[in-house]
């Protein structure tokens, strides 16, 4: 079985924005959502200790992923092969998985009113392509594979060192590895720390679940009855069946 | 789900061209479920090559029923391998960016009104030739005069050549790398070319004079910028802003504005003195080593120290880097030169640099040029006539070194605006925003004034299209064929082919189409004696043995190159003694220094910051600012200043100034953005943004484009090169100038009180400019 994860070399990313362009083109990502990233922070430090980082993001598809259980039509689920997922026949966009994401992964498209993110590229992977963002960069700063292999390069990073963005207070099991050996990581770490997830509660389940579904209910039976109604008229009884 | 994602299966599968019902590897999840559900669609891929910047990359376009859905890098392209920048993946949204211009258009109010009628080609064109032949009738051919920039500009400048006038100019040289080119002609005999020549996967040192890498995104070169890191590169970066480049450093080596020449000439003091260069390419391939040893006695570090601000210690140790590691140190010429108005000098001085090091034809350091195995047939057309009156622009005689192809676009606004040594009373402005390239803009702006007509080719609006009386929109590069482009040298050869991936959009034409009918009507027909461009690459290439079908199924076919000398083969230069020329005997003939001297230049005076440019990774120049998928990334520039020096001035990180030159030139309010990594001497600020363009409505219409603000220039004597970087800028807040209340020095000298109230904690630090070290958490992002 494969588990897929990926390493962002820092060392070689030169912050060029292209892996951010190329995802919002392959997904149609409405301007100003996205589902990767690139943060560019200002250069800071004491001279000549100064460091110029970029924080490059995506769906860490945690091992203990929070949106999952805070999805309550099991829209977002994780495979076997260790990716987050979305169901879009089954999301009802109430936004719950992103108020638990720690990494601001997810977003509501306002047009489609479902949730999207960061899916790896899984319709590319399984045809045994890259995912979009790891075929355009041009530093080659991403790094895809199957965490499983040892034998795989995503493997090896790991092995030599690339760090998951977790915190004291915040694990998950995330997917997402930094390599980098000009100590630029603890400066996303400090400046995005994952935040603790802000897990569903019995009022926000009725707020934004139970009570938009009671309504899609009532309205949903009503539109039901208005069709049968209208259907009627023009057919007539005879021609309506069960 | 066992598969693996190997590189060879990407390549395979991007390979693949051509059209079927599959569903589309680079659609989206939802797109491809959509075509499973419903009818098949019908997905073409199709190879072409990028322009939204000028490096272009072999592109794969994927059309879903006609549209454009996604853009891809083309693996088989040299140029990038597959991969592409952020511009070139947002090339779909240019296509149907909703401010493009959509079809021709003749001018009905007073000349900057807004107002124009919507009107047929025919009508367009119609009225184009017959505004410019009268021109034409009354004062001569040669006074009207063309502005042309990027691939379909050269169909343009071949117009005006047919036709006969001598007066076409492109920013490509004098605001761009002509000075280079020069410099490295006059040493070499040969310039680096476009791509340039550089092995930069290879290095062990790269030395960036300038060359911020990695803001300046050419694809190629930052593949193998990147690998060379990889591989272990030293880079020792010298700019007086911490670019990304320099965060990628071993030496940062912020160096005080315009004193580059004197860095450069006190490196080649040190190589020489510690018999440091490659003593048998000096010796068999070069002319002048004595003169140059001569030459430079007296520009010792320490010397330089005084001017660059940079510690003779790091002069040193940097000397040493290049010396240890030569041949392959990378001395990369730089690109866009156009800073001091000496910049052929300073060229200059870095390729004597390179060639004593001895990089020529090695590994890690230039490329050879090879020969290019294939020629194309020559179209049956007449030869262009010889204009009857010399260029307006001087190229060629006032500045004997400038191209006479690419010619001086400042001084075609000088002649116009002055109509002399003779009137200049048309203009043709093509694919290119001349308010944010040349300098000057007001100059530029009075000289339209002068024109009798004024017309505009481009894909989308800019600031000077307002002004336009005929507007005759272009295609954009996915909608039109353009001239085969082919480049000789290199590590690898090749001819690529733009053409068009999608029926074009709107009512657009292509370049070459609007040169063709334009010269028809101009008694030019025996120019063109063809209909569609495809039959003349078709022409071109029928006898080359390069297969027009293959290249537009694949968009590239390649070459090997020669790019390594073997061991002990000496290299033809293509100077009159074949040799590299350090002492320049036809500088000295011309009347100039044979040897780079270092020219002083002024500081900027109290409250005053030298300004200084450059290029962000997901704009190019002013083309994409309004592209949504690109100005959703970085909307507008923040002004960059020392951090000391602002907070001195009560600064806070993203408030807004407004940005004043020494002309009283005023910018719009501009953020800041307060850093360490910035010299106390001088602001920076992206260029690419902004000015008054009416017309786009999608991107902040506030004036805070660099260009406004260079206001002053000076030009190279040698090339006709401006020099963009003289100008001194104050910041402005709440209508009063500020003014820093501390001096900072990078020399070595703490942070000092002059006035006012100094600041909490910053009286400890201190200045010492020492290679990059590593370690150490700073405070925190913004």
């Amino acid at each position: 079985m494969s588990k897929y994860a990926m390493v962002i070399d820092m060392d070689r990313c030169i912050a060029c924005h292209a892996c951010e362009v190329a995802c919002r083109s392959h997904y149609d990502v409405p301007v100003p959502y996205y589902r990767n990233w690139v943060h560019d922070l200002r250069p800071e430090g004491v001279y000549p200790d100064i460091k110029k980082v970029s924080y490059v993001g995506l769906c860490n598809h945690c091992d203990d992923a929070p949106c999952v259980k805070a999805c309550p039509t099991g829209a977002t689920y994780k495979r076997k092969d260790g990716v987050v997922v979305v169901d879009k026949d089954l999301c009802i966009g109430c936004g719950l998985c992103i108020e638990a994401c720690p990494y601001g992964a997810r977003y509501i498209d306002p047009v489609k009113e479902k949730v999207d993110k960061c899916d790896f590229c899984i319709d590319r992977v399984e045809q045994g392509v890259e995912p979009a963002c790891v075929a355009t960069c041009i530093a080659s700063a991403r790094i895809f594979g199957d965490i499983d292999d040892p034998n795989s390069k995503v493997s090896q990073l790991i092995a030599s060192g690339a760090q998951p963005n977790v915190s004291s207070k915040v694990n998950v099991g995330p997917n997402i590895y930094y390599l980098d050996s000009h100590n630029h990581f603890p400066v996303v770490q400090a400046a995005f720390p994952p935040k603790i997830s802000n897990m569903p509660t019995p009022q926000k389940m009725w707020t934004k679940v139970l009570r938009p579904l009671f309504w899609l209910a009532i309205g949903g039976s009503f539109l039901g009855q208005l069709a049968a109604f209208s259907t009627q008229l023009f057919k007539g009884e005879s021609d309506i069946k069960e | 789900m066992e598969k693996k994602i190997s590189r060879r299966s990407f390549l395979k599968i991007s390979g693949t061209v051509g059209t079927g019902a599959a569903v589309g590897l680079s659609t989206s999840t939802s797109k491809a479920k959509a075509a499973v559900r419903t009818e098949p669609k019908k997905i073409e891929r199709i190879p072409s090559v990028c322009e939204q910047c000028f490096w272009r990359c072999g592109i794969i376009a994927t059309v879903e029923d006609g549209k454009l859905v996604n853009i891809e890098g083309n693996p088989l392209h040299p140029n990038n391998r597959g991969k592409i920048c952020a511009r070139g993946n947002a090339g779909v949204a240019l296509v149907y960016e909703k401010d493009r211009l959509k079809g021709p258009m003749i001018r009905v109010g007073e000349r900057g009104s807004g107002k124009w009628r919507e009107v047929s080609w025919n009508e367009a064109l119609d009225y184009t030739a017959e505004k410019l032949l009268a021109v034409t009738k009354k004062y001569g051919v040669e006074a009207n005069g063309l502005f042309a920039h990027g691939a379909s500009g050269y169909f343009a400048t071949d117009l005006y050549s047919f036709w006969g006038s001598p007066n076409s100019a492109a920013p490509s040289f004098a605001q761009c790398k002509g000075s280079r080119d020069v410099g490295y002609e006059l040493t070499y005999g040969e310039n680096m070319g476009s791509p340039e020549r550089l092995d930069l996967a290879n290095a062990k040192v790269i030395t960036l004079i300038g060359s911020a890498l990695g803001e300046n995104i050419h694809t190629g070169q930052i593949i193998d910028f990147t690998d060379g890191l990889a591989n272990g590169a030293k880079v020792i970066a010298v700019d007086p802003r911490f670019s990304t480049a320099a965060s990628k450093a071993k030496w940062w080596l912020p160096i005080k504005p315009g004193t580059d020449t004197a860095l450069v000439l006190a490196w080649i003091n040190e190589i020489i003195n510690k018999k440091g260069y490659d003593e048998t390419f000096v010796r068999n391939s070069t002319t002048g080593f004595s003169e140059l040893t001569d030459h430079v006695k007296e520009f010792t570090p320490e010397w330089a120290e005084k001017i660059t601000e940079i510690p003779a210690n790091v002069i040193r140790e940097t000397a040493k880097a290049m010396m240890d590691a030569k041949p392959a140190v990378l001395v990369h010429p730089g690109r866009h030169v156009a800073w001091y108005g000496n910049d052929v000098q300073r060229a200059r001085a870095v390729a004597i640099l390179s060639a004593i090091l001895g990089i020529w034809g090695q590994r890690g350091g230039y490329f050879l040029k090879s020969e290019f195995p294939a020629s194309y047939n020559a179209l049956d057309i007449p030869a262009a006539p010889t204009p009857k009156r010399q260029r307006v622009d001087g190229a060629g005689y006032r500045f004997p070194l400038a191209s006479t192809e690419e010619g001086l676009t400042q001084e075609l606004v000088k002649a116009t605006l002055s109509q002399k040594p003779y009137p200049i009373k048309s203009w043709m402005v093509f694919g290119q925003n001349i308010f944010n390239s040349i300098p000057a803009k007001r100059d530029t702006r009075k000289a339209i004034d002068n024109l009798d007509f004024y017309v505009v080719v481009d894909v989308r609006p800019t600031e000077p299209t307002w002004y336009a009386d005929v507007i005759l929109p272009e295609d954009t590069y996915l909608e039109r064929y353009d001239t085969l482009m082919t480049v000789t040298g290199w590590y690898k050869q090749y001819v690529s082919l733009r053409q068009p991936v999608i029926k074009r959009v709107h009512n657009t034409k292509p370049g070459w189409w609007i040169a063709k009918e334009l010269g028809k009507r101009l008694g030019l027909s025996a120019y063109y004696p063809y209909n569609d461009y495809e039959d003349v690459i078709k022409y071109q290439l029928k006898d080359s043995g390069i297969s027009f079908t293959k290249l537009k199924k694949d968009g590239v076919i390649t070459f090997p190159a020669k790019p390594f000398l073997e061991p002990g083969e000496s290299y033809q230069f293509k100077t009159s003694d074949k040799k590299v020329h350090l002492y320049s005997k036809e500088l000295k003939d011309l009347g100039f220094d044979p040897i780079p001297v270092y020219e002083p230049v002024n500081d900027p005076g109290k409250g005053y910051f030298r300004l200084v440019y450059g290029l962000m990774p997901v704009h190019s120049h002013g083309k994409t600012e309004s592209n949504p998928w690109l100005n959703t990334l970085i909307s507008e520039p923040h002004l960059w200043i020392n951090e000391i020096i602002g907070k001195s001035m009560g600064l806070k990180n993203d408030e807004e100034v407004i940005v004043e030159n020494q002309d009283g030139i005023r910018s719009d309010k501009i953020k800041i953005l307060m850093t360490p990594g910035m010299r106390p001497d001088a602001v920076y600020l992206p260029h690419g943004f902004g000015g008054n363009d009416r017309g786009l409505l999608d991107y902040t219409k506030r004036n805070i484009s660099d260009n406004n603000l260079i206001s002053k220039y000076t030009v190279d004597p040698i090339s006709g090169g401006t020099g963009l970087r003289v100008n001194f800028v104050r910041l402005i807040k709440d209508e009063q100038p500020l003014s820093p209340t501390v001096e900072v020095s990078m020399t070595g000298v703490s942070a000092k009180k002059v006035s006012g109230v100094q600041q909490e904690g910053e009286q400890n630090k201190t200045f010492n400019i020492q290679p990059k070290k590593k370690a150490s958490a700073i405070k925190e992002g913004c």
